[in-house]
């Protein structure tokens, strides 16, 4: 028991330094791009700008409706089964990475059923498109993910990562990275972390009220964000796996904070993507058909290897 | 893959692909065989010796039998006549097969001889079993005597080196023969128990299992779920303590001393829980037929449930010790790689075979014991070499953990006793065969019974493929990894032990 609540206070000490790091990195960096100062930085009141912003937020408004409070508990729930090293994982199953998919799903979902709760019908189309369409990017993912679990034989996500010892699971599915990657560009671009004041969930909020549910839904989008970026690097490229005499928790920092510095420069220097149809095109076009090809060339070099003993 | 998951998913189906396969060896091969058994799980052919390069032949290349691997070549005596007993089985279809071949007692030696180069021309691991003096004198240059260490202390190795590569290897089990296996002759079947647990020292409850599972299986006994929860219980106990001993022996060469002795300290707290239990750790004697020695205590479940948390803890501490070490982890990257076609080949079973990527698992193949009514993984590698295969042992210690506490919250309340007295039974002349996953791999015994006495037992131990393919992995490694690969392959003395 102790032992548990060790582990969820390492947890909540993580994100808590990681949104912090996250957040601020988000607005100076876009900032730069934008040819604009950002967060004075020799200032103090740059470095204490993300937690003055949770402040802002509590000071405007207190409620807080039952869906909001299922993203916030989702929102940790998700990161209950998700190994960050080899030994920080709170409940530890040896079917993590379908559990992980699910509360993924979960926490879409909720999203949506929170963002639906407005009297005005032109918000509630506009919602339940977004939602719609980041639904549909899940599809790749869930493709890709089968992908991995046909390589590594295993639905562990702590497995997945022992057996990447060798070569990192990039080598085998170098497709699948490709797809996995955009399609969390893409994600990132609708859920709209990057761009100023705009909130993919929280429309009806920016109209019909602010405060705590607003800080939830930017709590719920960074957690879903850092948990595609997490499942990124555990799946493709070696999750904490040492490299020479480094860390590998050092490592999974590092390839978490290189990865998220490239989709947020990535999503600046890509045009802002509001057009809906643009988007589907994107997904059903090229993203769903490539990852069924990494299926089926996947499949097929098992078969020959594993049944045909060919290659 | 779809073959092998149907099968463990309804058990039914295996004694159909049996009676399938049955007929398929009557069509093919009626004038070669002279007579097919059933034996509960497995076949039993009684072969010529003139028509073996036949059967070989068509069970290797038909594609309806697709036998790949041989497991194990035994000579035993029945009454005045000499047999060999060939195992093959297929890891695909997942099905064995036994082969006897009757030859004559005066010219046993070139017989067997003759026998063995003719599976050998179809099964490479059968060239091991033949007499190698000629092999090692001729092409070794350095000679490794058995050692301290143990799981090493029953072969010499003769090697063949190139500066400080292995070029060649040969191992000669010499030093592990016994005067006779002639030992159960003059005892009743129950006192036979006991004296089985010598052939896998490390974790004595299979051995017994085994050969109580066979009489059971001739029996046609059904067995009372509540003794079968006891004996699944031992099993995965003495599972977690071979896998930790398995560690102890890896720390031990690698030079990890202090991880050496916390796992020390780990095994002694799983034997300690045996011994609480059955009052014995190597020889339980615990295992009857139709049940267990005796009902197990509350006292004895609310032991295992107060040292189970604090056993995983510690393994999982062991394992971040171990394996989070770059230079350990380096150490045993790369070293002693089995390919799975090899290990296919060699009739290797059990934890080796499965980190060479290949999923099987007698306790989900053939729904060994009750463990289908269990939630559990087999844990499978990738590349084949030392570290998945530390990985998988450890993989496996956390399923062991998670089995026994399913164990313990379901288990029966129901139980009955009553006493059967074994010598009183006469059984007519027959055979029988039974296979347990070992953590080693399969362990199988095959008895021959008349009245109330055991006419032959042949013990076949999964170390015996492990030791024999080592010759394979040894080659063009270095010599100072050659206590490391043997180390990680996880050989019992036990299993090797001949006449």
């Amino acid at each position: 028991m102790v032992n548990t609540l060790k582990e969820i206070a390492y947890l909540c000490l993580i994100f808590g330094i990681n949104l912090y790091i996250c957040s601020y990195l988000n607005n100076k960096l876009i900032a730069r791009i934008e040819l604009r100062r950002g967060y004075v930085t020799p200032r103090i009141r740059g470095f204490t700008y993300p937690v003055l912003k949770l402040f802002k937020y509590l000071s405007k408004d207190y409620k807080l409706n039952i869906w909001e409070f299922f993203i916030f508990l989702f929102s940790f729930l998700i990161w209950s089964i998700i190994p960050i090293t080899a030994t920080l994982v709170i409940v530890d199953i040896d079917f993590s990475l379908i559990a992980a998919a699910f509360f993924y799903i979960m926490l879409l979902l909720l999203n949506f059923i929170c963002a639906s709760r407005t009297s005005y019908n032109f918000i509630f189309s506009q919602v339940a498109k977004k939602v719609g369409v980041l639904l549909t990017f899940v599809i790749p993912v869930l493709i890709n993910i089968v992908s991995v679990i046909l390589i590594n034989k295993t639905l562990s996500l702590k497995a997945i990562v022992n057996f990447q010892y060798h070569f990192w699971n990039i080598v085998y599915q170098p497709l699948g990275f490709l797809i996995f990657f955009i399609s969390i560009l893409l994600q990132l671009k609708l859920m709209g972390i990057s761009k100023r004041n705009t909130f993919l969930f929280t429309e009806n909020i920016d109209k019909e009220g602010r405060g705590m549910g607003r800080a939830i839904s930017r709590f719920s989008s960074y957690m879903i964000l850092f948990f595609l970026i997490v499942i990124l690097i555990i799946l493709y490229i070696g999750g904490w796996q040492n490299i020479y005499f480094i860390r590998g928790e050092i490592i999974f920092a590092l390839k978490f904070y290189v990865i998220f510095i490239v989709l947020l420069l990535l999503d600046k220097a890509t045009p802002g993507l509001d057009s809906y149809k643009y988007l589907i095109g994107i997904n059903w076009r090229f993203l769903v058909p490539i990852s069924i090809v990494n299926l089926i060339l996947t499949i097929a070099f098992l078969v020959l290897r594993n049944i045909y003993s060919f290659i | 893959m779809a073959k092998e998951n149907y099968n463990s998913i309804y058990s039914s189906h295996r004694y159909v692909f049996i009676e399938r396969f049955e007929k398929n060896l009557e069509y093919y091969l009626k004038d070669q065989i002279k007579r097919i058994y059933k034996l509960k799980q497995e076949i039993l052919c009684i072969v010529y010796k003139d028509n073996l390069y036949d059967v070989l032949k068509e069970l290797k290349n038909n594609s309806e039998f697709n036998i790949q691997s041989l497991k194990d070549i035994s000579r035993y005596k029945s009454g005045d006549k000499v047999y060999v007993l060939i195992s093959l089985y297929s890891a695909v279809s997942n099905f064995s097969i036994l082969l006897k071949v009757s030859i004559s007692p005066q010219d046993l030696e070139d017989e067997y001889d003759e026998i063995v180069k003719l599976t050998a021309d179809f099964y490479r691991a059968a060239g091991f079993y033949r007499d190698r003096t000629d092999l090692k004198l001729k092409y070794s240059d350095a000679t490794v005597f058995s050692q301290n260490l143990d799981g090493m202390d029953c072969f010499d190795i003769y090697l063949s080196t190139c500066e400080d590569k292995i070029k060649n290897a040969y191992i000669d089990t010499g030093i592990c023969r016994t005067v006779s296996d002639n030992f159960y002759h003059d005892l009743n079947i129950i006192s036979v128990i006991p004296y089985i647990s010598r052939f896998d020292y490390r974790a004595g409850i299979f051995p017994e299992l085994a050969l109580c599972t066979s009489f059971e299986d001739l029996m046609q006994m059904k067995i009372p779920r509540r003794s079968q929860y006891i004996r699944m219980l031992l099993c995965e106990l003495y599972r977690i303590s071979n896998h930790i001993y398995f560690i102890v022996n890896i720390s031990k060469v690698l030079g990890c001393d202090v991880i050496y002795n916390l796992a020390l300290t780990e095994k002694e707290r799983a034997l300690r829980i045996i011994e609480f239990i059955t009052g014995s750790r190597i020889v339980p004697n615990f295992i009857r037929v139709g049940g267990v020695r005796k009902n197990i205590s509350e006292e004895d479940t609310n032991i295992v449930i107060s040292n189970l948390p604090v056993l995983y803890k510690n393994i999982v501490k062991i394992e971040k010790m171990l394996l989070g070490n770059t230079v350990i982890a380096g150490k045993l990257k790369d070293i002693g790689v089995i390919n799975r076609e090899s290990a296919l080949e060699f009739g290797l079973t059990g934890p080796n075979l499965r980190a060479s990527g290949v999923r099987y698992d007698l306790r989900k193949n053939r729904n060994l014991l009750m463990y289908k009514k269990f939630s559990f993984i087999t844990p499978i590698g990738k590349f084949g070499d030392c570290l998945s295969r530390v990985f998988i042992r450890f993989q496996e210690i956390y399923q062991s953990i998670s089995i026994i506490r399913q164990i313990l919250g379901e288990m029966p309340e129901d139980s009955f006793k009553r006493i059967i007295s074994m010598p009183s039974f006469e059984f007519p002349f027959s055979a029988m065969t039974s296979s347990i996953e070992c953590p080693h791999g399969d362990f199988k015994v095959f008895i021959e019974v008349k009245e109330n006495k055991l006419l032959s037992l042949v013990i076949m131990g999964p170390s015996k493929n492990s030791l024999f393919l080592s010759e394979e992995v040894l080659r063009d490694n270095k010599l100072e990894d050659l206590n490391l690969i043997l180390a990680s392959l996880d050989i019992s003395s036990g299993e090797i032990m001949h006449s």
